[in-house]
């Protein structure tokens, strides 16, 4: 018998009777449309927003423009949530932040949207006219443009696949996986509505392979991020057992151009000369590679700058393809400022921190991302401390322990007034890297830590302000002066009794050549070095192997590996953790960022 | 999808070779109608009576079949086809209940004509039936189509269909024909003059004159495919918006040119939605109609590429 209410066929059909008293007829297209709705018809899902616009536009002009907002707007929704949780977690954001940043991130979507659906109506129209049977088109675009979308949105997650915790990771491909779903529905939806709006007599589709196809794409992309998430998941920590040794290690980094005539000179002759090749000429970024053993995807210094977006209460990173208009065009518009990076955008240990958890005594003496300090890497100097003591500001979080913060301070000479032009980045240039060598000394000799890193920029500053096409004459002259001052200084300081003159057991010194520089040099000396090396060595190998000297096991996380052929045979650790375990969250006191930015602008660094 | 092989048990003399490919949707509308066309007279013929010497001095055979056998579209049969098809049911067993839909639809064009009602001269072309055989026999072959179409869906249970299923058939056919069909339809609009001719009314008279039968139609194919109660919803979703789309396309050609209808009647017509929203309105109307049945079949992609064809054919159509 029949299974369904009757009587089923007419049973929305009101009857005459039941017509509201005084009820009017419709005077419009949407009048009617509305009350055919009311009895029954039109009720069958088409009023999906795409088709929407195609249906009730006047003409079907309209009614393409309409669809293709619609289409615009969902696919905008799909790129900001893919950007937004990127951003999110790679920037460490809280909710309400995240849920500003969707806003911000929303509204620059919707332009790139807007460009995207324009050619997705196009190559509709295009296939539409190239085939007799306009069947399949909207499968075919929906195939396109979810393949597009998956490959898309998975780079856009790849950094917090690659570094994030699994639930981050999780969150990161649940809204990749969204996007594919919903970008293939709206270019189907798209592609439907530009069939709708052709008016042509034959009209059949088959919808089902573009949702099977969309499903497909997010079950390959989730797939595909589990497998990067399962194979990147950090195991738990493991204890770090060092073995026993008395070896000390120092590693200078010499950021800027020195002459090689220079380096070749006796005193800083090394035992092991190799040139790298650098993934990033951005310093921040370099050199936590170099303190991390890291990539930047992986150590999340991507690069020097934040942007602090009107409304945001921290500030975020440029990633998942939003430089351009996070970095560049809302700050253009006054809509955003630029920040400088911390070590709260450092992921993953540097090798301070890992020798400190290892129970070796460490330093490290204004490297990136060392501000603000805190207690988690043995002594450390962080990268703002010259500022804020030449300033007499407070020194809390500029270096760790507190007394040595102090202890490094008052090497500080405090700034009567500011010098101007040249003159204010020539003292900053030679002040901090005079301030960091003092610094390093005075803690060297105090403590003699097995592991001592320190970092000069000096010769990159002033570099950068002299390569500068709009400099005089003057400015000219005295920056290659003090090129040339610093130079014999940072030559004099390698070669004194803390560096490469001095009895420490592995002494490596990595000289930049600038951040304009693709390429750079690592010398190697002490008793632990290898004799003699050829070929090139990699950024990212350089902390394993000099922990690895140190007798640290090397992390089986970790990207770069020990290098074994820098060092002495038998030299090298052969012990292995699964990881040297995560980095500490970063904290201490809130700087006021735009003095950091300003300081750091007025080395040249920030535009 | 439609493949020929059952049709060629029709006897139309049309197919001679077994064919597997899928047929395109004119190909399988045209076999419809050559099936049903062949069917029809059978089923007429066939009976207790049959063979019966007086039978030859009864005028109401030869009306019946006149009423019946009218050149026509057989889209209501085609659609009790694609619908079944949808659901995979055995074409045999489709054509009696396509056949019993068309009869159905036969007796109310005859019935419709009358002079107490329409008053038309010419239907698709030809003399109206009451003209030809007169008033009393075109009423008589009336009935007898309609009782006819359900001796038909009865002996369908006495035969090839299950005997639920055959009632379930006849008790839709019975609302699409009487008071909530074809029967009030009619009534509500010999009773409709242009002061009453509100928006509603006039869907309330489209939905029980055109609607109910194609939504009879549709729900006939997927109850002998053994439709699930959602899939018929979906498809009785699909015939409800593709039957009013139907009823105003053919006032839209009848208001651009009435003889392309092959319709005289004398009575003035009825108004059209056209007098509510323009012409222009009622097109839009019939696109979204026909838009939002074809989304209803949805659910079934592929599959339904036959009626969504067929929608669009319907909407397209010059006659």
């Amino acid at each position: 018998m029949r299974r369904d209410a009757r009587p089923a066929n007419v049973a929305r059909v009101s009857a005459p009777s039941s017509e509201p008293p005084g009820s009017r007829d419709p005077v419009t297209f949407e009048e009617a449309r509305e009350r055919l709705r009311s009895r029954g018809y039109l009720d069958r899902g088409v009023e999906g927003a795409v088709l929407k616009g195609a249906l009730a536009a006047r003409n079907r002009t309209l009614g393409l423009l309409f669809g293709a907002a619609v289409a615009s707007l969902f696919l905008a929704l799909a790129l900001a949530t893919v950007e937004t949780v990127a951003v999110a977690l790679a920037s460490s954001l809280a909710p309400r932040d995240a849920l500003v940043l969707f806003a911000w991130l929303g509204a620059g979507a919707l332009l790139a949207a807007g460009v995207l659906v324009l050619l997705l109506a196009a190559l509709a129209w295009l296939r539409m006219r190239g085939r007799g049977d306009p069947s399949g088109v909207s499968t075919e675009l929906a195939i396109v443009f979810g393949v597009l979308a998956g490959v898309g949105a998975v780079l856009a997650a790849r950094p917090v696949l690659d570094a994030a915790g699994p639930l981050a990771a999780l969150v990161a491909l649940g809204a990749a996986a969204f996007a594919v779903v919903l970008a293939v529905r709206v270019a189907r939806g798209l592609a439907f509505t530009v069939l709708a709006a052709s008016g042509r007599a034959v009209f059949s589709r088959a919808p089902r392979p573009a949702f099977a196809l969309g499903a497909a794409l997010a079950a390959v992309a989730l797939a595909a991020g589990g497998w990067l998430l399962l194979r990147r998941a950090p195991p738990a920590d493991e204890p770090l057992v060092v073995r026993s040794s008395a070896a000390r290690a120092v590693l200078v980094a010499v950021d800027g151009w020195i002459p090689d005539a220079v380096t070749d000179a006796a005193p800083l002759a090394a035992r092991v000369r190799l040139r790298y090749r650098k993934e990033t000429s951005d310093p921040a970024a370099f050199w936590t590679t170099v303190a991390t053993g890291e990539p930047a995807r992986r150590h999340g210094v991507g690069a020097l700058e934040l942007v602090r977006l009107d409304g945001l209460v921290a500030p975020v990173r440029l990633t998942a393809g939003t430089g351009w208009y996070l970095g560049r065009l809302l700050p253009a518009l006054g809509l955003a400022r630029e920040e400088s990076v911390t070590s709260a955008a450092r992921r993953v240990p540097a090798v301070w921190e890992v020798a400190h958890r290892g129970g070796l005594a460490s330093l490290v003496v204004n490297w990136w991302t060392t501000w603000p300090a805190d207690d988690a890497g043995g002594v450390v100097l962080g990268n703002h401390l010259f500022f804020a003591a030449r300033a007499g500001a407070k020194l809390e979080g500029e270096g760790w322990p507190p007394e040595a913060a102090a202890r490094a301070a008052r090497l500080v000479v405090r700034e009567a007034a500011h010098r101007p032009g040249v003159g204010r980045l020539v003292a900053d240039a030679r002040g901090l890297d005079a301030f960091a060598i003092a610094a390093f000394r005075q803690e060297v000799a105090r403590t003699r830590p097995r592991l001592s890193l320190v970092y000069l920029p000096g010769l990159d500053i002033l570099g950068a302000a002299l390569s500068e096409p709009d400099r005089t004459v003057s400015d000219r002259l005295a920056l290659a002066t003090a090129l040339g001052e610093e130079t014999r200084t940072i030559a004099s300081f390698l070669a004194g009794p803390d560096v490469l003159g001095g009895d420490a057991d592995l002494v490596a010194v990595v000289v930049d050549r600038g951040r304009s520089a693709v390429t750079g040099e690592l010398l190697l000396s002490g008793r632990l070095a290898a004799a003699a090396v050829t070929g090139e060595v990699s950024p990212v190998d350089l902390a394993p192997t000099l922990l690895a000297a140190l007798g640290v096991p090397a992390s089986r996380q970790t990207a770069g590996k020990v290098d074994t052929r820098l060092l002495r045979e038998g030299v090298a650790s052969d012990a292995t953790v699964a990881s040297w375990g995560r980095k500490r969250p970063g904290g201490g006191p809130a700087l006021d960022p735009e003095e950091y930015v300003e300081n750091l602008r007025s080395l040249g660094y920030l535009r | 999808m439609l493949h020929s092989p059952a049709l060629r048990a029709a006897p139309s003399g049309q197919e001679t070779e077994p064919r597997t490919v899928p047929l395109d949707l004119p190909q399988t509308l045209s076999r419809v109608r050559s099936a049903v066309d062949a069917r029809l007279p059978e089923l007429l013929e066939r009976g207790p009576t049959a063979g019966l010497p007086g039978d030859v001095l009864d005028p109401l055979p030869p009306a019946a079949r006149d009423a019946l056998l009218s050149p026509g579209k057989r889209v209501r049969p085609g659609l009790v086809f694609l619908s079944g098809a949808l659901f995979g049911a055995k074409e045999e067993r489709l054509l009696d209940a396509a056949c019993a839909v068309e009869m159905v639809h036969a007796a109310s064009l005859a019935l419709d004509d009358l002079p107490s009602m329409d008053d038309a001269t010419t239907r698709r072309g030809r003399l109206a039936l009451h003209t030809v055989h007169g008033e009393d026999l075109a009423i008589l072959a009336g009935v007898t189509l309609i009782v006819r179409a359900f001796g038909v869906l009865a002996d369908s249970g006495l035969s090839s269909t299950r005997p639920a299923t055959a009632l379930d058939l006849v008790s839709r056919l019975a609302d699409a024909s009487g008071l909530w069909g074809l029967a009030s339809g009619q009534s509500l609009d010999l009773r409709t003059g242009e002061a009453e001719a509100s928006f509603d009314r006039l869907e309330t008279i489209h939905a029980r004159k055109t609607g109910a039968l194609f939504v009879a139609a549709a729900e006939f194919g997927a109850v002998l495919g053994g439709a699930r109660p959602k899939e018929l919803a979906a498809v009785r979703s699909y015939a409800k918006n593709v039957g009013l789309a139907f009823q105003i396309v053919d006032d839209l050609l009848e208001r651009q040119d009435p003889a392309r209808t092959g319709k005289h009647a004398r009575r003035a017509p009825t108004p059209t939605f056209a007098r509510h929203v323009g012409e222009e309105g009622a097109r839009r109307l019939v696109r979204e109609l026909t838009l939002h049945a074809i989304e209803a079949l949805e659910p079934f992609g592929a599959r339904a590429a036959h009626l969504c064809e067929f929608a669009s054919l319907l909407r397209d159509r010059t006659a």
